[in-house]
């Protein structure tokens, strides 16, 4: 079995600062992994560990910070991994991500199952892993909290507000999974160093043929929370503007 | 299995990056262990690096190391319950000796990192060292979780908090008076209202020490884009005091939140220093198979108006791997000592060995300061029948100290400096 995991490099949100303004400084932030694509790893290297699965990774972009994240894959346990090359990866949509990842995967495949984070830590578009199954032509079984190999099946389970969700698929197939899945692994000392000496193999959009689609954001609107803006003066009577707070709070209800 | 290199360095700071620099130079194969996430990452310091190491050991250095502006103003101040007292010192031109930059260390120590792997030194992130490994009284290598590293030399270069040095008994725990915790922010200022507010060139950084009352030492480093402002408090005589209320009370003095002002604050963070000066410097660091560099080892100089750790890291680097190289496997490591004594280091530290006693003095940091404040609020503040120096002296010092005391207090800084 051949399994693929793309992963990206995003702006790690906990470390987010602002500007007075309430503008986020980007560029500044600290990049990482984001936390599904770490749980898509660990899923991967137990299909490894279980079914002697080949596993690869994938991620779009060659900063410094790309191949860090490349090495971290490999602590964990994959294979091999790719870093595509092209320029201002931050500024590409999912349908230009997902036809290089697409690509990606019938060059250097076949693959019997894409393991992908279900959403990005800073896009949360969730809309990755159901572009590459449509673009290679496969199903997908999106966020998915477990994941399991039974008799050339894959069988994976998907928690959702009315119910638990059992899914079979024969490979191919593209499968999502959320932080849920599983605690990823923390890499040690050996595989650590074992991760440093292993090759960080590199292809560009041009090798792999891809014409990047010219689509681009139109806007990014804020989510905007509409306040009541409802103000007693307290300082007269205080009691009484309690009681008005609460006697909205319970017409709310 | 365990694999075997020559060398195991425990820790990526300026210290240890610079024994795994040399050492690779040399042909030794090499591992450096860093705890944080990527070398730079734990790291806290204020701002300024000497450059002469630098000139000596990384040739170029200054077309490709994250300068971030050039020290070209000096300034000691003692900030005032309001006001400020200030004394400058201006270069108009780089001196004639080497001169000293402002940069971010995690930046620097990225570059570092960077020349160290050209090397071929294998550098692992995101690894703690629990325990150094011995073989018949020998240090062999280092054990991190369920795995083991052997290597004929191990070099210790962990910084300040020597947890592991003290596991193994090989240095005492620091007593809290010769401890300080160093606050740090960054502040983004923007370049322009930088070079406006502290009159300075694109080029041209500011370093700015401060006494105060309130809470001791601080310091102003200013970068390109940002301001790092921070507040070294001694916990013998601050211990009710919190790192993030201290810098709080620095940023909003008006002389400081004036400089600062519209700045968006971007880094948060603390260290331990220590201050015990020469009596703190191990007196043998080294053993059979390894040595111990940089702060680790007690090679920090504080001089009273500056903290220079990150040359003599770098130094104390050059001169562990010096003494690998004239030093078999399993014998003491005792040229390292001999080196370190003949570099001139012990003798810096030995000067300033009385520098610790005067910082840890409160009179130093909050009664003088006070006084001076009362004295130029005096001298400055015009009433129509103005004061003798002598008259306000003997009004600020009201009450507070005497003059002797004051005069002794004045002597033994002034020997001590
Ligand atoms: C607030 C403050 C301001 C300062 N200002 C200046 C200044 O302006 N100029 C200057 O020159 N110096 C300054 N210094 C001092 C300077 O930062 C230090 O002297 C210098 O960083 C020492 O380098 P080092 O390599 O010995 O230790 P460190 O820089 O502390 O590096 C030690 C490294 O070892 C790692 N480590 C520790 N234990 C383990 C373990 N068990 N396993 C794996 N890794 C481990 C740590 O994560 C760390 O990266 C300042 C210090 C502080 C706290």
């Amino acid at each position: 079995m051949r399994v693929l995991t793309p992963i990206k490099l995003t702006v790690d949100i906990s470390q987010l600062k602002y500007e007075s303004s309430g503008e986020p400084l980007i560029d500044i932030a600290p990049r990482k992994m984001g936390d599904s694509d770490k749980c898509a790893i660990e899923e991967a290297v137990r299909l490894k560990e279980k079914h002697n699965a080949h596993t690869v990774v994938v991620t779009v972009g060659s900063t410094p910070d790309h191949e860090r994240m490349v090495r971290d894959a490999y602590a964990m346990g994959i294979d091999e991994g790719y870093i595509i090359e092209v320029d201002g990866h931050e500024n590409l949509q999912a349908v230009n991500v997902g036809e290089i990842i697409a690509s990606m995967a019938e060059k250097t495949g076949p693959y019997d199952l894409i393991i992908l984070g279900a959403g990005s830590l800073d896009t949360h578009s969730y809309t990755l892993g159901p572009i590459v199954a449509s673009r290679i032509g496969i199903p997908i079984i999106a966020s998915v909290d477990s994941l399991n190999y039974v008799e050339g099946y894959i069988e994976a389970k998907s928690v959702m507000e009315d119910g638990t969700y059992i899914y079979r698929s024969k490979p191919p197939l593209v499968v999502t999974v959320t932080t849920e899945a599983n605690e990823p692994r923390i890499p040690t000392l050996k595989t650590i160093l074992k991760s440093k000496k292993m090759e960080v193999k590199r292809l560009s959009i041009e090798q792999l043929g891809v014409r990047l689609e010219k689509v681009g954001l139109v806007e990014v609107k804020k989510y905007i929370i509409q306040r009541k803006n409802i103000v007693w003066d307290a300082s007269e009577d205080f009691e009484k503007a309690v009681d008005n707070l609460v006697n909205l709070l319970v017409g709310e209800v | 299995m365990s694999e075997k290199y020559d060398v195991v360095v425990v820790g990526g700071g300026p210290a240890g990056l610079s024994v795994a620099y040399f050492l690779a130079d040399k042909g030794y194969t090499v591992v450096v262990l860093e705890r944080g996430l990527e070398p730079g990452s734990k790291n806290v310091f204020g701002g300024r690096v000497y450059s002469y190491p630098l000139d000596k050991y990384f040739p170029g250095w200054r077309r490709d190391a994250p300068i971030e502006r050039w020290v070209r103003r000096e300034m000691l101040s003692i900030l005032c319950r309001e006001n400020m007292a200030s004394i400058g010192y201006q270069l108009s031109r780089k001196p004639d000796g080497h001169d000293s930059f402002t940069v971010f260390l995690s930046r620097l120590l990225k570059w570092m990192a960077s020349k160290v792997e050209e090397k071929n030194v294998l550098l692992a992130s995101n690894v703690r060292v629990d325990e150094m490994l011995f073989r018949d009284g020998v240090a062999c290598g280092v054990r991190a979780g369920e795995d083991k590293i052997e290597a004929e030399y191990v070099v210790i270069a962990e910084g300040a908090n020597t947890l592991l040095l003290e596991k193994h008994g090989l240095r005492g725990r620091p007593s809290p008076r010769d401890i300080a915790v160093g606050v740090k922010e960054v502040v983004r200022v923007g370049r322009e209202k930088i070079n406006e507010r502290f009159g300075l060139g694109d080029e041209e950084g500011l370093a700015q020490f401060l006494i105060s009352p309130v809470f001791g030492g601080g310091f102003i480093y200013t970068m390109k884009e940002y301001v790092s402002v921070g507040v070294v408090y001694r916990l013998s005589f601050n211990n009710h005091v919190e790192g993030k209320d201290v810098i709080e009370e620095l940023r909003m003095h008006p002389e400081i939140s004036k400089l600062l002002e519209g700045g968006v604050p971007v880094e948060y963070s603390a260290h331990i220093i220590r201050e015990g000066g020469y009596k703190d410097l191990m007196s043998k660091p080294y053993g059979k198979g390894y040595v111990v560099v940089g702060d680790a080892a007690g090679l920090i100089l504080n001089t009273g108006f500056t903290v220079r750790g990150v040359d003599l890291a770098i130094e104390s680097g050059r001169l562990a791997a010096e003494a690998i190289t004239k030093t078999s496997p399993g014998e003491e490591l005792s040229i390292y000592m001999d080196l370190l004594r003949r570099s001139g280091i012990i003798d810096a530290l030995k000067k300033f060995k009385n520098v610790p006693k005067i910082l840890s003095n409160q009179r130093i940091y909050v009664e003088y300061p006070d006084l001076i404040c009362k004295l130029l609020d005096n001298i400055y503040s015009v009433d129509e029948f103005p004061e003798t120096l002598n008259e306000s002296l003997k009004k600020a010092v009201k009450g507070k100290t005497s003059i002797i005391r004051l005069l002794l207090d004045l002597l033994m800084t002034v020997r001590s400096l």
